[in-house]
């Protein structure tokens, strides 16, 4: 047998199969010259991002920059940590000078493209995903089997109510009909445009396909809540409105108020409060979304 | 391959005759020195008549040449037996193990280890030689007698009870299994919170049969150049059916089997591969490793490592129950000077700590008291309300598992796997730390 690996190897073994906290652990038994390597840096940043620790991450990340300020890994989870710390502008200065020096990587690009999507979210204006959608356009074209550019690709087209984000998601499912992405992605175009309880079949796969997610978890457990009974009649109005139910309603309310048809506006009063009803309960029971 | 039996009666007619059809075959082999089918008839013309040494020499011509089919592995190692060389021998077995050959092959093992002496071979081990006189790899722990025993073990009545159902029984009792035609093999895979005794009771297990132990894990195996990792996993089970029977140990099995869908990376598939191979060979030989496994994500465990054969019984290791912490706790105080601990106190107010944590609370207990003992001079024994203190800032350890288990439950629980794991989350305890 030859020399016992070292716990870089273990980390990285255990980042490739899922399990951050494993690698975190082997990484705390790196000594010596190892933890001056890039490698361990972006091992360990990798890992805490992964772990959900972006704030870790972001500094992890820097510190391996130190010694490699050109590391392709450490670029690109430096972004991503940046951004899921919630420092936009630091991710999109990151990216687009990671991707001077690697213009042709696919990642880099669709990564670019999650960014500025997430820049493209502001309170009070517009949202315009014209430049987040080009940049994943242009994730694709680059490595059109990129996994990670058609992921983001469909994801900006489920977040932007493109209407191709059904197409977009049902080619990702396809390549991996076991991926739970695939599944959150198909569920969000699909609900996003109204059809709710189909949505709600592909949440709850996808939190079968991975329990070990909070997020799936919490996800799977409120579509589960929202198929019961009593949530049906919103789900109804959901598909009628194409996902515009609460919008809608209040200008039902609005109009027959105005107009002065008291019994309508009664009972679309007591509908609005039934709406309020069912929300309050279904957040009750399910608990908050995990960060 | 296809090649003639010799007839036996040829070779009763006396030793001329054989004399005369070695020197004819010996000549014949000078002319087609690459005629394997006639060297394997030499070997055996060779064993049949004593000459063994002689045999081997052809045995293992053509083992380099890779001709020997099952039926010649196994007359190549009994060559190899007859000639005193016992290294040999274990080479043709292993020959056949990595062939996947089965017939006769446990037979074989059992004459090898008979003419050693199994309690040499532990000998061996302890010294950390191998055979040849050659250092063994350090890496593979193997005790020789693991001093722990199910007395060491507080609670799990359950869990001791399966091991000994599929594990322990088959292998002192086979008379009675054979009898019934119920088959033994097949392995145990422990599954539970961290901390909780998967590790100390396959320890244990091979305590109570007074078996070596011999431990497989993830550090030992994993290596960064193509193709090694499999081999060292490799060598850990040659060397485990060397050393037959005794229990075969694979800590974190998750990590070593885990499951393809997740995996990210492109090495790796292989080891889970070359698992498989292993366990089946050693399921087919019958060779007396009592395999084990543990692990914190049975989820993440590969699912053709439960198929029969494999790790066919799969069970729970809970925290430990009221009962099972008293006894923990008392474990561990065991030995140190105390005086009258309400254990079923502390018992009380410990719900899902595990054996790990109950061990790390009596440590800082003890901390407390030295403490104590190095401000004030005075060497007080441990008492309830040191316990009581030390318990104020801990909280258990297995909250964790226990939220991901609970979704696994609630979202994966096809045919039922997780039963067990639901039976303990609707339990009292396992309720009053929901938050
Ligand atoms: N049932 C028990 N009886 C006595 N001691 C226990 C018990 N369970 C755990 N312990 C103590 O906790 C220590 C850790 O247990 P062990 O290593 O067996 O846990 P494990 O289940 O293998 O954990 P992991 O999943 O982290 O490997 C043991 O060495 C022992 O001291
Ligand atoms: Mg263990």
């Amino acid at each position: 047998m030859d020399a016992a690996a070292g716990p870089l190897v273990r980390a990285r073994h255990d980042l490739a199969r899922g399990r951050p906290d494993r690698a975190l652990a082997a990484l705390e038994q790196v000594t010596g010259a190892e933890l001056e390597s890039e490698e361990f840096w972006a091992l360990r940043a990798a890992a805490l991002f992964d772990a959900g620790d972006a704030r870790a991450a972001v500094e992890a990340a820097q510190k391996g920059l130190v010694h490699d300020p050109a590391d392709f890994a450490l670029l690109d989870i430096l972004a991503l940590a940046q951004l899921a710390s919630g420092r936009k502008k630091d991710a999109r200065a990151t990216i687009d000078s990671a991707l001077l020096l690697y213009p042709d990587s696919a990642e880099l690009q669709a990564h670019r493209a999650l960014i500025l999507a997430r820049c493209a979210q502001r309170p009070f204006r517009l949202t315009s995903y014209r430049k987040a959608r080009a940049a994943a356009d242009e994730a694709v074209r680059l490595d059109p089997d990129s996994e990670t550019a058609l992921r983001v690709r469909a994801k900006i087209a489920a977040m932007s109510g493109d209407a191709r984000a059904e197409v977009y998601a049902a080619e990702l499912l396809e390549r991996d009909p076991e991926s739970e992405y695939a599944h959150v992605i198909t569920g969000a175009a699909r609900a996003n445009r109204g059809n709710v309880r189909a949505g709600l079949e592909h949440f709850l796969e996808a939190a079968r396909m991975d329990p070990s997610d909070p997020q799936l978890a919490w996800l799977g457990r409120r579509s589960r809540a929202l198929q019961r009974w009593y949530a049906q009649p919103l789900l109804f109005l959901e598909r009628v409105t194409h996902g515009h139910v609460r919008v809608g309603w209040v200008v039902i309310v609005l109009v027959t108020r105005s107009a002065h048809l008291a019994l309508l506006n009664a009972a679309a009063i007591a509908f609005w409060i039934y709406m309020w009803v069912v929300h309050i309960h279904i957040r009750r029971s399910t608990g908050k979304a995990p960060s | 391959m296809g090649r003639s039996h010799p007839h036996p009666a040829e070779h009763r007619e006396g030793a001329e005759l054989n004399v005369d059809r070695i020197a004819g075959l010996r000549a014949a082999l000078t002319a087609a020195p690459d005629n394997h089918a006639l060297r394997l008839m030499l070997a055996e013309e060779l064993l049949n008549d004593g000459q063994a040494g002689e045999a081997l020499t052809e045995y293992d011509l053509l083992l380099a040449a890779g001709q020997l089919d099952e039926h010649g592995l196994v007359a190549g190692g009994r060559a190899a037996l007859a000639a005193g060389r016992h290294d040999r021998a274990q080479a043709f077995v292993e020959a056949a193990g990595a062939t996947g050959a089965v017939n006769g092959i446990s037979e074989l093992k059992r004459e090898i280890n008979d003419a050693l002496g199994l309690q040499h071979l532990v000998q061996v081990v302890k010294q950390g030689i191998g055979e040849d006189g050659a250092p063994l790899q350090p890496e593979l722990e193997l005790d020789s007698k693991p001093a722990v025993t199910f007395a060491d073990v507080g609670g799990l009545v359950d869990v001791k009870k399966a091991i000994n159902r599929t594990i322990i029984l088959p292998f002192q009792r086979t008379d009675l299994y054979e009898k019934y035609k119920r088959g033994a093999g097949g392995g145990v895979l422990l599954f539970g919170p961290p901390g909780c005794g998967k590790t100390l009771l396959a320890r244990a297990t091979a305590g109570e049969c007074g078996l070596p132990f011999s431990n497989v894990r993830i550090e030992e195996i994993l290596d960064p150049y193509f193709g090694v990792s499999e081999s060292n996993l490799h060598d850990a089970f040659v060397q485990a059916r060397r050393f037959a029977p005794c229990v075969l140990f694979v800590d974190e099995l998750d990590a070593i089997a885990f499951a393809r869908r997740k995996f990210t990376g492109n090495v790796g598939r292989p080891l889970v591969d070359q698992l498989l191979q292993e366990l089946d060979a050693i399921g087919a030989d019958n060779e007396n490793v009592l395999v084990l496994a543990a692990t914190n994500a049975p989820w993440d465990v590969d699912e053709a490592m439960k198929r029969p054969g494999r790790f066919d019984r799969i069970v729970f290791v809970p925290p430990p129950d009221p009962p099972a912490r008293e006894r923990i706790l008392t474990l561990h105080l065991a030995g140190r000077p105390s005086e009258d601990v309400d254990v079923t106190k502390i018992a009380r107010r410990t719900p899902l700590f595990s054996g790990a944590d109950l061990r790390a609370l009596v440590e800082r207990a003890v901390d407390l008291v030295i403490d104590d003992a190095l401000e004030r001079g005075e060497e007080r024994p441990l008492a309830t309300r040191d316990l009581e203190q030390a318990l104020d800032s801990m909280r258990p350890s297995t909250l964790e598992w226990i939220a991901t288990a609970r979704n696994y439950v609630e979202f994966a629980n096809q045919g039922g796997r997780y039963d067990e794991v639901a039976a303990f989350l609707v339990s009292r305890e396992a309720r009053a730390w929901k938050d």
